[in-house]
């Protein structure tokens, strides 16, 4: 059984949002579920050289807040909010809180087809949204078609740029700017999508181990 | 205003070699078009087109995304401005040039949902079909100057700014340096040339900070100015190698305020706002101030718009921080003043500088409608200093854009008479700006760099 429910300060900014979401989603893994049981310390992370910032407080009950404050070790995540394994400041001294950051940060792969189910289950029910979803993974040609609509909005790419994107951790207009995703369906079905995208990052109710 | 059919007319009289059509979109940001005088003709009672952005890019100028856009944005589809000629102008500082202010509309002709000035003109038009009254509004608006040119201000990059008129931050001072009076009497002579009855000015609480204060005029004529007067303003700016901005906060000296004045006037000579039976008793009055605060915690959001208008809610420094109202009392977020029949009104004294007029005035006239439809009484008056009081004392203002746009969400009553389409998709806007916010760091602090690149020029 997954520990407390994570605190987060009243007014929380997204990146609080997010690790407190990815926190409760990785507390669904035992393993993962002890090893922060056995972790105590403040771990900060900083999202690229920016100051965007949060620290999660081990020390009680799971609490997130903004800013690096009294944080014992600090971890600089990618844009996509994953540890991009550089040094951990730190680490030195708290090995083990910086290994519990790493680990936190650094998710094991996801399905994309569930993330896809996922993000359909956000989506479906919100006004704008396409009458379906359909989800086509480049290399391997699979294709994953939720909801009982007509016209689909499809969404193509590779494994791990729809990973990604349909778990709310790029951003829908970026990626089909830049060629990584390719998309098919109306200009405002991207605004649409783009919020249920977030929506699904920050849900703490669902959501892989 | 010249009659439709005798426009051509009236621009050859006046010499008119451009017109420049005017309109404000949710941001308040102001946009439009200079039209040579036979397109003005040309789309004088139909309008002109431009493309969805108008609505759909922050004030960066990127894509804002998250939300329901609605089917009148389509595929970048156009939406339609169209002239209301009772505002066309012909300024007499800028020979040549005539304005005139337009609203947004489908290509249909309907009023587009998110046009703020064309809420506004509908819930006026509720309030005098309901009730046979007419808001009449007067307005206190506040900005900051610097000695610096707009060019130097880029390059330094909204920082490290000379505040005009040296560094004294005393109010009503008459010596500060002639420079500051030398923008302000530029300043008044601009708004002579625009017909906007200003009324005094004086300098306000921080260095380089002015107030103006605009006579009553109907709520659309008197957002209208503000827009109109803030161009005004970056003008005179430009013309005398000054800058000049509407931010709520510049740094943590300069919060700037746009206070309400609102009275009523009625189908009588009396002023529905006042009564000989003592302060603040008049049904009416009564009405509105309790319409005013039960709406007051979700209209927030309209009132401070951006990140930044939360800087300036600090206790004690002008600012109301709580859901109050009092007769004669600044630190209220309603003062009431209503000893004298001639002026009686309410002074709302919550909407910050770099808000939409239009959706703040749509906002307060929802308010006070709302107040009479629902027979709403309003609590009793603050007896005390209402800054700096205990959680307890008084129910607090949303202090963040998230908290407001979470109040206005949860406010079904004011978000049905603004119409929901409109208040859905300002949410999504704000929520974007709060996420856009955050994402650059999001400093709770000081004002941060994000802030200043983003609404120094722009608000």
């Amino acid at each position: 059984m997954p520990g407390p429910q994570i605190a987060t300060e009243d007014d929380p900014t997204p990146l609080v949002l997010a690790l407190a979401a990815d926190l409760t989603r990785r507390r669904r893994d035992p393993a993962f579920d002890d090893l922060t049981a056995a972790t105590r310390g403040k771990a900060g992370v900083r999202v690229g050289p920016g100051p965007e910032a949060a620290t999660i407080d081990l020390d009680g009950g799971p609490a997130v807040r903004r800013g690096l404050v009294g944080a014992q070790v600090v971890a600089t995540l990618s844009p996509c909010h994953r540890w991009d394994e550089d040094e951990i400041w730190g680490a030195h001294d708290h090995p083990e809180l910086a290994r519990w950051v790493s680990e936190l940060t650094s998710p094991p792969p996801g399905d994309w087809r569930e993330a896809a189910r996922r993000l359909w289950a956000e989506l479906e029910s919100t006004p704008g949204a396409p009458p379906a979803l359909a989800v086509v993974e480049l290399d391997s040609g699979e294709r994953e078609h939720c909801g009982d609509g007509g016209r689909a909005y499809e969404i193509r790419g590779r494994k791990e740029a729809l990973l990604d994107l349909l778990e709310g951790r790029s951003a829908l207009m970026e990626e089909a700017s830049a060629g990584s995703i390719q998309i098919r369906g109306t200009f405002p079905e991207i605004s649409v999508i783009t919020g249920a995208c977030w929506r699904a990052r920050v849900d703490r109710g669902s959501g892989d181990a | 205003m010249p009659d439709p059919d005798q426009l051509e007319s009236w621009l050859r009289e006046n010499g008119i070699s451009s017109v420049r059509l005017e309109a404000t979109n949710h941001d308040g940001m102001l946009l439009g078009k200079h039209l040579a005088p036979a397109k003005f003709l040309a789309v004088a009672t139909n309008g002109t087109q431009m493309a969805d952005t108008a609505f759909g890019l922050d004030f960066s100028g990127e894509v804002s995304l998250g939300w329901d856009w609605g089917e009148w944005r389509g595929n970048v589809a156009d939406v339609t401005v169209v002239p209301d000629l009772n505002t066309l102008h012909a300024d007499r500082c800028q020979p040549g040039v005539a304005s005139v202010i337009g609203d947004f509309t489908t290509a249909d002709g309907e009023p587009l949902p998110v046009c703020g000035r064309s809420m506004l003109k509908r819930l006026i038009e509720r309030l005098r079909d309901g009730y046979g009254l007419e808001p009449r509004v007067a307005l206190e608006l506040e900005f900051s100057i610097f000695e610096e040119p707009l060019h130097v201000v880029r390059e330094r990059r909204y920082r490290d700014l000379t505040p005009l008129g040296g560094p004294s931050t005393v109010t009503y001072l008459l010596t500060r340096s002639p420079d500051f009076t030398e923008f302000m009497s530029r300043a008044a002579e601009r708004l002579d040339g625009l017909d906007i009855g200003w009324e005094s000015w004086s300098t306000e609480t921080a260095a380089g900070q002015a107030e103006i204060n605009i006579g009553p005029t109907d709520a659309l004529t008197a957002a209208d100015h503000v827009i109109r007067t803030k161009l005004a303003l970056r003008e005179v700016a430009s013309e005398l190698g000054r800058t000049v901005t509407f931010m709520a906060l510049v740094d943590e000296h300069l919060g700037a305020s746009m206070h309400v004045n609102l009275s009523l006037a009625g189908p009588g000579s009396e002023n529905p706002f006042h009564s000989d039976a003592g302060p603040a008793t008049a049904p009416v009055l009564r009405r509105w101030i309790a319409g005013l605060l039960a709406t007051m915690p979700a209209a927030m959001s309209f009132f401070s718009p951006t990140v930044n208008s939360y800087r300036r809610l600090i206790e004690i420094a002008g600012p109301p921080t709580t859901v109050s109202w009092a007769e004669a009392n600044k630190s209220a977020a309603l003062r009431t003043v209503t000893h004298s029949s001639g002026s009686a009104r309410i002074e709302h004294r919550v909407p910050a500088m770099d808000s939409n007029p239009y959706l703040v005035l749509a906002a307060i006239v929802a308010g006070g409608l709302i107040g009479m439809e629902d027979e709403l009484e309003p609590p009793p008056p603050f007896a005390e200093m209402a800054w700096g009081l205990p959680p307890d004392a008084a129910p607090r203002l949303p202090d963040s854009i998230a908290r407001a746009a979470d109040a206005l969400a949860a406010d079904d009553r004011l978000g049905s008479v603004l119409g929901a389409d409109a208040v859905d998709y300002w949410l999504g806007t704000r929520r974007w700006e709060w996420l856009a916010f955050h994402r650059s760091g999001g400093d709770p602090d000081a004002v941060t760099e994000f802030e200043l690149s983003r609404y120094f020029e722009a608000v």
